[in-house]
């Protein structure tokens, strides 16, 4: 029997934890297409219309929030002291688990979302017969969809690529599962309190940094760089800043399912 | 084969075990007591590789449990004292699970929660305790694994669910099997084990088969105190004692009596 890794397993974890965990993120679905039926409820009521892009930014907010909150949700009980059990002894390595978790969270779950969501959406038009359009734009949310911006400043468009929603999107669901993996209690609270705490810290580094040095430190630090900056463009410069971004989510990402490898490999109950 | 060498584990600066070294068998069903707090539930992760032994070592069939290979996970169940069951129906989680165990049977399954009428398709979150317990032992027994813990699985049965348990798990026993049963109610479970085990936090007090126990005791109740008696505990119906069985007589163990004879020793 290979300990490690068997693509068999694997299917038959998959398998187990849809039928086990997917249900009750169903539910937890619903209340957030709930949240679409209260708004056109109430924007019928008060206008009489719903306005396309409300529509777009209501439907995206929420199928953001619902698959960064999906992993607090899907796998709540996974290191509970009383019912983590369950999943502890569930026959399949660290691995398969972890890969398990990156299959339901970051393909299953936000299909499932977004169809519920713009279902929902679509289902309300239908039954109200007003909104300019029967379905969803979702530029901005859509990691299908391609999305020119900055055009006016630098004349020249850069295409936000399909690569790069994905990337942030999966960095986003992978930093919650890393995090749902660690708290054992009160996970969400614990998350964004560690957010607030460590977005202070950062701000707080920062400014004594500014305080204790000159402009003339960084350039003197950085002579280097600023000379190579200067020879380039701002759209050439954009590139560069975009490159490093991506390489660092896709860097965070990898980091966070290491940390979360290891937290499912070493918790205890 | 579950080896265990000088094991000891401590929650925070609470030591529960320490320097506990015992084999467990197969094809027997062991008895496991001690008094409240000695570890027993603590033993029990430790075998399932729910906790990471601090010092000693755990073998079972060269598994490492704290590794929880799936080859190791695939051997053992394990029942926990308050199990709560995931938010699905009986028949999804049975659905799920059972892929992962190789002697699972269905039929078996079906005819143990036929016995205690519990129906496959109800929810474990709308079941009562004790048909939660029922559910789960069901499924424990029905997955034949080679190792089975079941930690106070008497726990919230009613009655005649009890008698139902105990031929639950004479039935489904075997010569691959091991069953460790961990309770306070020995009434409930004193005619099924094979091997009693009495663990104390520094040591295991007792550890014999009961066929090795009764050569040794004699179990007896009489109105007076028998001049040798080794302990005595004095109730209604007489005076319950333990001595030394040098006549090769034999008598049924009183389980309560001999916890207390030897706990009394320590």
């Amino acid at each position: 029997m290979n300990e490690i890794f068997d693509i068999k397993r694997l299917w038959k974890l998959l398998q187990y934890e849809v039928v086990n965990y997917i249900p009750n993120f169903f539910k937890s679905l619903l209340i957030f297409a709930s949240v679409i039926a209260a708004v056109w409820i109430f924007s019928l009521t008060v206008e009489s219309d719903v306005c396309p892009h409300s529509r777009d930014a209501l439907v995206g907010t929420l199928f953001i929030l619902a698959i960064v909150l999906s992993p607090f949700i899907v796998y709540k009980d996974m290191n509970d002291r009383k019912k983590g059990y369950i999943y502890a002894m569930i026959p399949a390595s660290t691995l398969e688990k972890l890969l398990s978790m990156i299959v339901l969270c970051i393909v299953i779950v936000p299909i499932l979302t977004y169809a519920v969501l713009t279902a929902t959406d679509l289902l309300l038009w239908l039954l109200s017969k007003v909104g300019i359009g029967a379905f969803l734009h979702m530029e901005f949310y859509n990691p299908f969809t391609t999305v020119k911006f900055m055009d006016d400043e630098y004349q020249q468009p850069y295409i936000y690529p399909v690569f790069d929603s994905i990337i942030y999107l999966v960095n986003l669901i992978v930093y919650s599962i890393m995090f749902n993996t660690i708290f054992r209690k009160n996970k969400v609270l614990k998350t964004i309190l560690f957010n607030i705490t460590m977005t202070f810290a950062t701000v707080i580094f920062v400014a004594f940094i500014a305080n204790i040095t000159t402009p003339e430190f960084w350039e003197d630090t950085f002579k280097g760089l600023i000379e190579w900056l200067d020879g380039k463009t701002d759209v050439e410069l954009f590139g560069y800043v975009i490159t490093a971004v991506r390489c660092l989510t896709i860097l965070m990402s990898m980091t966070f399912l290491s940390i979360t490898y290891f937290r499912i490999k070493k918790v205890n109950y | 084969m579950i080896e265990i060498k000088n094991l000891s584990f401590a929650y925070s600066s609470e030591k529960v075990l320490d320097g506990i070294s015992t084999t467990f068998e197969q094809g027997r069903v062991y008895g496991l007591l001690g008094a409240n707090g000695v570890g027993k539930s603590t033993l029990f992760k430790l075998l399932c590789g729910l906790l990471t032994t601090k010092k000693g070592t755990i073998d079972i069939d060269g598994y490492v449990p704290a590794k929880r290979k799936p080859g190791f996970l695939s051997k053992i169940f394990y029942i926990p004292e308050d199990f709560e069951g995931p938010a699905v129906s009986i028949k999804n989680y049975v659905a799920g699970i059972s892929a992962f165990y190789p002697n699972y049977s269905e039929e078996q399954l079906r005819s143990l929660l036929g016995e205690f009428e519990i129906d496959i398709n109800r929810k474990f979150t709308t079941l009562s305790l004790g048909q939660r317990k029922k559910a789960i032992l069901c499924i424990a027994l029905a997955m034949n694994t080679e190792y089975l813990l079941l930690d106070e699985p008497t726990n919230g049965l009613d009655i005649p669910s009890k008698l139902e348990f105990r031929k639950m798990v004479a039935r489904t026993m075997d010569e691959n099997r091991t069953i460790i049963i961990s309770t306070h109610q020995v009434k409930d479970v004193e005619n099924l084990l094979d091997h009693i085990m009495i663990l104390d936090k520094r040591a295991v007090l007792l550890d014999k088969s009961v066929a090795g126990i009764q050569d040794e005791y004699l179990f007896d109740i009489s109105n007076t105190i028998p001049e040798d008696a080794l302990y005595v505990e004095a109730g209604l119906g007489g005076c319950a004692s333990i001595r030394k069985n040098v006549n090769g007589e034999e008598s049924r163990i009183n389980i309560e009596l001999l916890f207390n004879y030897i706990n009394s020793k320590k």
